[in-house]
């Protein structure tokens, strides 16, 4: 990984202290999208990717420090960002780009809708623990399954489901 | 004569506001209640829904903070969430509109502490975090957005 090149927010120079500190080299690392293509032309990342990366990278700078939305909230982990930067890679091309937010508790969440009762929400923890929860009309799923080889299936499934009648 | 404003003033404040006036600490199970949302990201404007992100709670034991409104008007609703958001010198987005039904069949409850004067806490928010994102998710489906106009 090298320095970056894309314009992305200006981070805060360091992130909390202890084992949640986090560096801007640290976050390079966390979220490649800050290696262009022309530095590693071996990766080759679609501008859906890119966009997303820095939409995560943008969330993650907002919710660098502890109370960072007025109500006590806990800072993003290096590792949460890492983990969410991965399960971004591992989204079928057929799924609609989520909205990338970063909860209270300081995991990275994504979020999908199609309007009234067709959601999905999902949170990703620092350990790689992937959660969610579905509305899909009356039907509810939620549960949690580790990041490990790809796409949770579990998840892969609600996904399927939200945008099944969509395709 | 600003004595005598500052003696009005000292009296007007053992009056009970129209705020905190015969508020019932039981919340009603139809209650009226709002969320305010200070964070753009709490909810998708184009497809005009709130996002679970908003409900989540904060802090141990979690919590999600909310206000009760019953016989309030519109600009007095939007009047609280202002101030909310002046104290956190942030800026108020939106609210989210539900009512304690919501609630209903959930482990969540309202804890009505009036502190500052009609605020209540969303209590009883399981350990697991998709237990939790599911039922912010359902306070969310059943919420109606308004925009800070």
């Amino acid at each position: 990984m090298n320095s970056f090149a894309l314009p992305l927010p200006d981070f805060p120079s360091f992130w909390a202290a202890g084992d949640r500190s986090v560096t801007r080299s640290a976050l390079r690392t966390a979220v490649p999208v800050f290696e262009t293509e022309a530095q590693s032309s071996s990766v080759s990342i679609d501008d859906v990717r890119r966009e997303l990366r820095r939409a995560l990278a943008v969330a993650a700078s907002e919710a660098s420090t502890a109370d960072w939305d007025g109500y006590g909230a806990k800072a993003v982990s290096a590792s949460a960002i890492s983990h969410a930067a991965e399960l971004l890679d591992s989204l079928p091309t057929t799924v609609p780009p989520p909205d990338i937010s970063i909860h209270p508790d300081g995991e990275v969440g994504f979020f999908w809708t199609r309007g009234k009762r067709l959601s999905v929400a999902v949170s990703i923890s620092p350990t790689g623990l992937v959660s969610f929860a579905s509305l899909h009309g009356h039907r509810r799923l939620h549960g949690s399954e580790y990041l490990v080889n790809g796409l949770p299936s579990s998840l892969a499934l609600v996904l399927r489901q939200l945008h099944s009648d969509e395709e | 004569m600003a004595f005598l404003r500052r003696l009005l003033s000292f009296f007007a404040s053992f009056i009970p506001t129209k705020s905190s006036q015969n508020r019932p600490r039981e919340v009603r199970s139809d209650e009226p209640i709002v969320r305010y949302i200070i964070d753009s990201k709490h909810f998708h404007k184009p497809k005009h829904v709130v996002k679970p992100d908003a409900f989540l709670p904060n802090g141990d034991p979690p919590t999600t903070s909310v206000f009760r409104v019953d016989g309030l008007s519109s600009d007095d609703v939007w009047g609280i969430g202002h101030r909310i958001a002046n104290k956190r010198s942030r800026t108020l987005k939106a609210r989210a509109d539900f009512d304690t039904r919501a609630l209903m069949g959930t482990p969540l409850k309202l804890d009505a502490d009036d502190d500052p004067p009609r605020h209540a806490n969303i209590i009883g928010w399981p350990l697991e975090k998709s237990d939790r994102l599911q039922l912010a998710l359902e306070i969310a489906e059943k919420s109606s957005l308004l925009v800070v106009p």
